[in-house]
């Protein structure tokens, strides 16, 4: 049969069958939104949590912070350590007081804790930036080991660690994310079965008859895969929508609070890939369910 | 048409057919007759392969039915023409998507399945309900309608299993002479019918079936 009648049949048989049981159909295309919303939402946070660390660790920072009773000479002997590095690019020297304005400038919100707090705990360090050929885990590793054991020193960070730490919550997030929504998708999957199951039932007669005068397998499964298919779209492009709104939601609260924190929620939402996985999702959810929903009418006749 | 050669057909301990053997040429008209639980209806079911026999060979159409594989079903079928005793239409479909229906399902376009069914419905005269659903049709009605949908695929056989069984004695004589109009036309008809009324309403010749075996013709006549 031509793929353009065999498509049109199918659809128009779809689409006759999901305005006819809306009601039903709505379900299955909500839960299959649902999931997706769920999937898709921890997918686009971790993206972009990803995206954030990509940025950071572009940057190579490497800090050393010093014990607070450091005396100058210690400090001046550091310096120099630094100065000396060939894989420096350039530093400078926070003293205690510019850590704590800096802690004000960061979260404004929580501006008099400092003062509440009896002496500063945020201790004098050197922001280092590395040469770009020394953004390396290993190199940044032996830049902090070589400055940690001077006198005076308290502990060097490097920004790594703390991404390092991020990409485990990352990780994380990302695999709550799939277990939850592939849950919930498994869910939809059974409801766009049983919805489809029902609809099966009630075409009983009609699968029968088309058996009986010659249509293939393909046509007499076809209406009922089309219409698994289009519950999936359906409930991903209303997952993507949700997803849009949460994103719009979200951005607007932080930019609202006016928080520093703004540049970080550079949400991005729209990302091809991620568009085509969804609604790719969704769409094999429906016709898995149209599957497993037509087993019972296989020996129908 | 076809041919059976040393059909027999058991449904575990049950044997509803015994050794059948019978031709049936092209152009034919035939009359399966028998008791109520004969084995009509089941020697028909082997006929367009809803079942397979036991034992035999069975060729109906130019296909050997029990090496057939299980795919192409579909367009052997579509030689040929059925219809049966509960019309077996869709009732939520109208009198017209019933026929035109077949036609999408095998393929043809759109508008060639609307005037196809727009033809055949007027040529069985049911052309003035065509926008009715079967329920607000006579039986007799829902029958032609039926044949129309069975001669959509313009059929090189048509079987029929009591299709008057639902039907007075003058809707059945006006079945029989669409059967035999069909006939003539060249299709071969098969028709199983337990009313021995019907028979020699249009000619043709009569295969008699008892307790699952074929009485030899020289017996029946
Ligand atoms: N699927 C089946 N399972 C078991 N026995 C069957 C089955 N189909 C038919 N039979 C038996 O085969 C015999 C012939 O039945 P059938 O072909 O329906 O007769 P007819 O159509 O002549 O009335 C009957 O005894 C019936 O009980
Ligand atoms: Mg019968």
């Amino acid at each position: 049969m031509r793929a353009d009648r065999y498509l049109k049949l199918c659809f128009g048989e779809a689409l006759n069958g999901l305005v006819g049981r809306r009601r039903a159909a709505a379900s299955a295309v909500m839960l299959i939104a649902l999931s997706l919303v769920v999937l898709g939402g921890f997918l686009l946070v971790s993206q972009n949590l990803n995206g954030l660390l990509h940025r950071w660790r572009e940057r190579g920072h490497v800090q050393v912070f010093l014990e607070p009773g450091f005396t100058i000479p210690q400090q001046q002997a550091v310096a120099d350590a630094i100065r000396e590095s060939s894989e420096i690019d350039s530093f400078r020297f926070m003293s205690a007081d510019e850590a704590a304005t800096q802690f004000r400038n960061d979260f404004q919100e929580l501006g008099d804790l400092l003062t509440f707090l009896e002496e500063n705990p945020l201790p004098a360090s050197f922001v280092i930036t590395v040469r770009e050929r020394s953004r390396n885990e290993a190199a940044l590793l032996a830049l902090a080991e070589i400055w940690e054991t001077m006198p005076g020193v308290d502990a060097a960070q490097y920004d790594l660690e703390v991404i390092r730490r991020l990409e485990l919550g990352v990780n994380g997030l990302r695999f709550v994310g799939m277990v939850l929504g592939g849950a919930v998708l498994i869910a939809a999957i059974i409801t766009t079965a049983n919805v489809i199951r029902v609809l099966v039932v009630a075409r009983r007669q009609e699968i029968i008859v088309l058996r009986l005068v010659g249509a293939t397998e393909s046509v007499v499964r076809g209406r009922f895969l089309a219409e698994g298919a289009t519950q999936g779209f359906l409930g991903s492009v209303l997952a993507l929508l949700i997803l849009y709104a949460i994103c719009r939601i979200g951005v607007s609260f932080v930019t609202a609070g006016g928080s520093p924190l703004l540049p970080l929620v550079e949400l991005q939402f729209f990302n091809a890939l991620l568009f085509a996985q969804l609604i790719g999702l969704g769409v094999t959810a429906g016709l898995i369910g149209a599957l497993v929903a037509f087993g019972g009418a296989d020996s129908l006749e | 048409m076809i041919r059976c050669f040393h059909v027999t057909k058991s449904y575990g301990a049950i044997t509803a057919l015994t050794d059948i053997s019978f031709e049936i040429d092209e152009g034919e008209f035939v009359f399966l007759t028998g008791q109520s639980g004969a084995g009509k209806t089941t020697l028909l079911r082997l006929l367009y392969r809803a079942e397979l026999p036991t034992s035999g060979q069975l060729i109906v159409a130019g296909r050997n039915l029990a090496t057939m594989p299980r795919r192409q079903v579909p367009r052997f079928r579509r030689r040929l023409g059925l219809v049966f005793q509960d019309f077996k239409l869709i009732e939520d479909r109208t009198v017209f998507d019933n026929v035109a229906l077949v036609g999408l399902a095998v393929g043809f376009s759109f508008t060639e399945s609307q005037r196809r069914a727009s033809e055949l419905l007027r040529l069985v005269g049911v052309d003035g309900r065509a926008q009715l659903f079967p329920p607000q049709v006579s039986g007799g009605e829902q029958q032609r309608v039926s044949i129309a949908r069975a001669l959509m695929t313009a059929p090189q056989l048509l079987l029929a299993d009591e299709p008057t069984g639902n039907l007075d004695p003058k809707r059945a004589n006006e079945i029989m002479r669409i059967f035999h109009a069909i006939n003539r036309s060249g299709t071969t008809v098969l028709v199983a019918t337990h009313d021995a009324d019907l028979i020699g309403t249009v000619g043709g010749r009569t295969m008699i079936l008892e307790a699952g075996r074929l009485v030899p013709p020289l017996m029946s006549q």
